[in-house]
C-alpha cells in the first residue's frame, strides 16, 4: 500500500539527494535504498521492515524507503524487484512464497533471480486447534483424524499458499485425510478457528496468540526443529516421530542478479547491523519475531533445500503447473 | 475515572488525537487513498509513542478518513474512499443545485453521530455484540453479500435493465484473476499483472473521477460556474429533524456490519442507503439530492468504526481491513486484545473509549469549521481544477499497489467510464458488484469445501438461512409493489 504522498515525498528526496551528495557518487550509497516489499502494510513482513528502516538509514547514511508492491501472492513485487537496476538501489524483502508462488503459477521468476543478501527472521508453523476440542495432543489429534477421514477442516490462507503446502505435508507425513479451507490471509482462517468454523490452523503462533491466550484455542504442537523459547511446554512435531515437518517461514532481503558484491556484503552489513540495533531488538522480543541471521550463503542453501520440499508437495497435491 | 480524563486530555494525547483526524480527512479525501493505507502509513511513528497516544492516532485517523471520503463524493462526483461510493448518489445532487455546503453539513453530523452512536455501543454491550463475530464465517459472509447485491435494483437509478447490466459488468470485471480457491487464473492472459485481478481503486477511481474529468471538458468553455453563497454551515432545524431518524437507524446497522469480520463501510453505506430508500414515504426522491440520502450512508459508515473496534477489542478478531492492521498496532504495544484486555489494561481501554468519543467530536469541528474552504473547490474554474483532479487521480491509483499498470487501468476505467454514463448508465451498481463479487463467490466456495459440498450449509445455520430470507424479500419487494400498484389502478 504505497501513499501517493510518499511517492511525492520520495521523488523529492531522490532528487534533493542528487543535488546534496553529487560529490561522492562513486561511494554506495549515494543515493536513496529502495525495499520493495511484496506484501500489503502492516502485515508481519512490512511492520518489521518498516522497523529496520531508522537502523539501516544510520548505517548506510542515506535515506532508506519502503514501498509496498503487492499482488499475486507477493509475484508482482518479486518480478519487479528481480528486474530492478543491480546497482544496490534496488532492495526486494524476500519470504518464503518467493518459493511457494513459483510452484502455483506461471511467473518470470524463481528464488535463482535474486542474489540473496542476508535472512534476518525465522518462524515456523504450528499446529492449533479449538481450546474445547476432544484432543490435547498431536497424537490424540491424529487419532481422530484417522477415525473422521477428511472431515477435519484446516484454514489456510489460500491455494497455493505456504500454509496450504505446510497442512498438505502434515497430513502427509501423519498419513492423513483432511479438508483445506482456503481463506484470504492467515488472520482470516484464525478467525474462522475462533468462531469454531474450521478445525485447526497450521500458522505461526504469533497470529494465532491472541486467540490462544483468551482460551479458544490451544497449540498442540509446533512444526520447527526444536522448541520455541515463547512455547517451551508445547512439543515439536519431530518428537512425535514426524520428522520431515519443517517448512520455515523465513523473512530475508534480495537484490537483483549481477550487483556487484561489494554492495551486496555492505548491504549484509547493514542488516546486521539493524538486527543488532537496541530499537529493532526490542520490536522484534515484543512482537515475538525470531532474529535468524544467516548470510546471503546460507539463505540461499536454505531456499534451495525448501524449494525441493515445496516441489514435491505442489506435485502431490496436484498444484503443479 | 478522573486518571483517565487527565489522560486523554493531556497535550500529548489531544495532538495526536487532532492529528490523526486531520491526517485522516485528508486522506480520505484524496481519490485513492484510502484509511487503511492512511493507518498502515502513520503505523510505523505510533511505534515509539506510549500506547494511548499512538492508538489513539490511529484510531483518529480511521474516523477522519471515513468521514473525508463524502468530502469528495459531494464536491466532485468521486468517492474519496470506498466507503463514500453510497454518498455520491445524493451528494453531488447538492452541489449541481449549488447547495454543497448543506449536503457537507449534513454529512459532518451524520459522521459524528454514526461514530457517537457506535462508540456508545462499543462502551455499553462491546462483549456481548462481540459475539456476532464469532457466528459469521464463510456461509453468513456469502448470506449478507448476497443481500448486498440485491441491492443493485434499488440503486439503479431510473433504469433498471441499464442498472442490472451495470451490476453484471461489476461481477465480470471481479471475475479476472487468480481464483482464490482452486488457484485457477481466469482472463489473465498470461499477464502477471491480472493475475491478481483488477485492483478496486484504480477501477473506482477511474469510472468516477476520471469520466467526471472527460465529461467536464465538454464544457471546458462554458463558463456556468456553480456559484454558491454559505449563509451557514451548521444544518437547518429541518434538515436535522428529517435526518434525524435515519441517523439513529443507520448508526446501528453501520455499527452491527461493522462488527461482521469482513464487511466495513462499503458494504455498510450501500446497505444504509438501500434500507432508507425502503423505508421512505418518498422512495423516487431518492437520487435526487434528499437530505436522507447523504445522511443513511454517511452515518452508516461512520457507525462502522465503533462497530469494527468491538471484536478487535474484545475478541481479536478485526472486524474489517482497517481494524486487522491495528490489532498489530496493539500488539506492538504489548495489549493483547481479549476479555484480559478490559481487566488487566482498563486505564488504556477506557483512554481508548473517551478518547475514541474525542476523536468523533474533533472530527465534528475540524468538518464544520472546513465547509467554507472545502466548498471552494467548487468554484475553481474547470480549466483549473480538471488537471488537478487528473493528477490527483494518476497518484491515488498509483499509490495502491505501486504499480504503473494501475494508472493504464484507472484511465481505461475512465474511458469506459466516460461512454457508460453517455449511454445512461448509473456507475454505482458497477462499484457494488465489484466490492461484492468476489466475497459472494469465495465465500459461496469457501462454504461448500466447509460442508463438502452440501448446499443444506446455507439453510442449517440460522444467521445464513435468515440473510438468505431477507435478500430474497428484499429482492422481490420492490417488483411485488409494483404489481400491487397496477392491480389497485386496473380496479379503479
Amino acid at each position: 500500500m504505497k501513499k501517493g504522498l510518499s511517492v511525492l515525498i520520495v521523488g523529492l528526496l531522490v532528487v534533493s539527494s542528487l543535488f546534496a551528495q553529487g560529490g561522492k557518487e562513486d561511494v554506495y550509497p549515494s543515493q536513496t535504498v529502495n525495499i520493495i516489499v511484496p506484501v500489503s502494510a502492516g502485515g508481519g513482513t512490512d511492520l518489521l521492515v518498516r522497523a529496520m528502516q531508522n537502523a539501516l538509514q544510520e548505517n548506510l547514511d542515506t535515506t532508506v524507503t519502503v514501498t509496498n508492491v503487492t499482488g499475486a501472492g507477493g509475484a508482482i513485487g518479486f518480478a519487479q524487484g528481480a528486474s530492478s537496476r543491480p546497482d544496490g538501489y534496488n532492495v526486494t524483502a524476500l519470504v518464503a512464497e518467493l518459493l511457494t508462488v513459483p510452484q502455483v503459477a506461471d511467473v518470470n521468476f524463481s528464488y535463482e533471480s535474486f542474489e540473496p543478501v542476508c535472512n534476518v527472521n525465522s518462524e515456523y508453523g504450528t499446529i492449533t486447534v479449538a481450546a474445547d476440542a476432544p484432543y490435547d495432543t498431536l497424537p490424540e489429534f491424529i487419532e481422530y483424524c484417522k477415525a473422521h477421514p477428511g472431515e477435519v477442516s484446516f484454514g489456510n490462507s489460500g491455494i497455493g499458499g505456504i500454509w496450504h503446502f505446510v497442512a498438505a505435508a502434515f497430513a502427509q507425513e501423519a498419513g492423513i485425510e483432511i479438508t483445506h479451507v482456503p481463506f484470504e490471509g492467515g488472520g482470516t482462517a484464525v478467525t474462522a478457528l475462533a468462531g469454531g468454523h474450521v478445525d485447526a490452523v497450521p500458522v505461526t503462533y504469533t497470529e494465532v496468540e491472541v486467540q490462544v491466550e483468551a482460551g479458544r484455542a490451544k497449540v498442540l504442537a509446533v512444526l520447527a526443529p526444536e522448541r520455541l523459547p515463547n512455547l517451551p511446554d508445547v512439543p515439536t512435531a519431530a518428537e512425535y516421530g514426524l520428522d520431515n515437518l519443517v517448512f520455515t517461514i523465513w523473512r530475508g532481503f534480495g537484490v537483483p542478479l549481477e550487483t556487484p558484491q561489494e554492495i551486496v556484503d555492505r548491504l549484509a552489513e547493514a542488516f546486521q547491523a539493524a538486527l543488532d540495533d537496541e530499537e529493532v531488538t526490542a520490536f522484534m522480543e515484543q512482537r515475538g519475531y525470531t532474529k535468524d541471521y544467516r548470510d546471503g550463503q546460507g539463505l540461499y542453501d536454505l531456499m534451495a533445500r525448501e524449494e525441493a520440499s515445496y516441489a514435491e508437495q505442489a506435485v502431490a497435491l496436484g498444484l503443479k503447473n | 475515572m478522573i486518571d483517565v480524563l487527565l489522560n486523554v486530555f493531556s497535550p500529548s494525547v489531544l495532538v495526536s488525537i487532532i492529528g490523526g483526524v486531520l491526517a485522516g480527512i485528508a486522506i480520505g479525501a484524496m481519490p485513492g487513498l484510502t484509511s487503511t493505507m492512511g493507518i498502515a502509513l502513520l503505523m510505523p511513528l505510533t511505534f515509539r509513542m506510549p500506547p494511548t497516544e499512538g492508538l489513539m492516532m490511529l484510531i483518529g485517523e480511521f474516523c477522519g478518513a471515513i468521514y473525508g471520503g463524502s468530502i469528495t463524493a459531494i464536491l466532485i462526483n468521486t468517492p474519496g474512499t470506498p466507503s463514500a461510493a453510497a454518498t455520491l448518489i445524493g451528494g453531488y445532487q447538492f452541489t449541481k443545485r449549488g447547495e454543497s455546503a448543506r449536503a457537507l453539513g449534513i454529512s459532518t453530523v451524520a459522521s459524528f453521530c454514526g461514530g457517537i452512536i457506535s462508540g456508545v455501543c462499543l462502551i455499553l454491550i462491546a462483549p456481548r455484540l462481540a459475539q456476532i463475530a464469532l457466528k459469521f464465517s464463510a456461509p453468513e459472509q456469502f448470506a449478507l453479500a448476497l443481500f448486498g447485491i440485491s441491492i443493485i435494483s434499488s440503486i439503479s437509478g431510473k433504469n433498471m435493465v441499464k442498472g442490472l447490466m451495470a451490476g453484471m459488468i461489476g461481477l465480470l470485471l471481479s471475475l479476472i484473476g487468480m481464483d482464490n480457491i482452486s488457484g485457477y487464473t481466469r482472463f489473465a492472459f498470461g499477464s502477471v499483472f491480472l493475475m491478481n485481478g483488477l485492483s478496486f481503486i484504480p477501477v473506482l477511481v477511474g469510472l468516477f473521477a476520471m469520466s467526471q474529468c472527460f465529461l467536464s471538458i465538454e464544457e471546458l468553455m462554458v463558463r456556468n460556474r456553480i456559484t454558491e453563497k454559505i449563509k451557514r454551515v451548521l444544518p437547518t432545524k429541518q434538515d436535522l429533524l428529517t435526518i434525524l431518524p435515519t441517523v439513529i437507524r443507520e448508526s446501528l446497522v453501520g455499527t452491527f456490519i461493522g462488527i461482521i469480520p469482513g464487511a466495513g463501510g462499503d458494504i455498510s453505506a450501500f446497505v444504509s442507503y438501500d434500507l432508507e430508500k425502503k423505508l421512505s414515504k418518498h422512495p423516487e426522491k431518492f437520487g435526487t439530492g434528499i437530505p436522507e440520502e447523504v445522511a443513511a450512508p454517511e452515518s452508516s459508515n461512520n457507525g462502522t468504526t465503533g462497530g469494527a473496534l468491538i471484536p478487535l477489542l474484545t475478541l481479536g478478531i478485526p472486524g474489517d481491513a482497517n481494524t486487522a492492521v491495528m490489532l498489530g498496532a496493539l500488539m506492538i504495544h504489548n495489549l493483547t486484545p481479549g476479555p484480559m484486555l478490559f481487566v488487566e489494561q482498563s486505564f488504556i481501554v477506557n483512554s481508548l473509549f473517551v478518547g475514541f468519543m474525542l476523536a468523533n467530536v474533533v472530527m465534528l469541528i475540524a468538518g464544520l469549521s472546513g465547509i467554507r474552504a472545502f466548498t471552494k473547490i467548487v468554484s475553481i474554474p474547470k480549466p483549473i481544477l480538471n488537471p488537478i483532479i487528473v493528477m490527483m487521480c494518476v497518484i491515488g491509483a498509483y499509490a495502491v499497489n505501486g504499480n504503473y499498470l494501475d494508472i493504464v487501468v484507472m484511465f481505461v476505467a475512465g474511458i469506459v467510464g466516460y461512454f457508460l454514463v453517455k449511454g445512461g448508465f448509473p456507475l454505482s451498481p458497477i462499484v457494488l458488484a465489484l466490492i461484492l463479487g468476489p466475497m459472494a463467490e469465495g465465500n459461496l466456495r469457501r462454504s461448500l469445501v466447509m460442508s463438502h459440498g452440501s448446499w443444506s450449509i446455507f439453510f442449517t445455520r440460522p444467521v445464513a438461512a435468515a440473510f438468505i430470507l431477507i435478500s430474497v424479500f428484499s429482492f422481490f419487494l420492490p417488483i411485488v409493489r409494483n404489481l400491487l400498484a397496477k392491480r389497485k389502478e386496473a380496479k379503479a
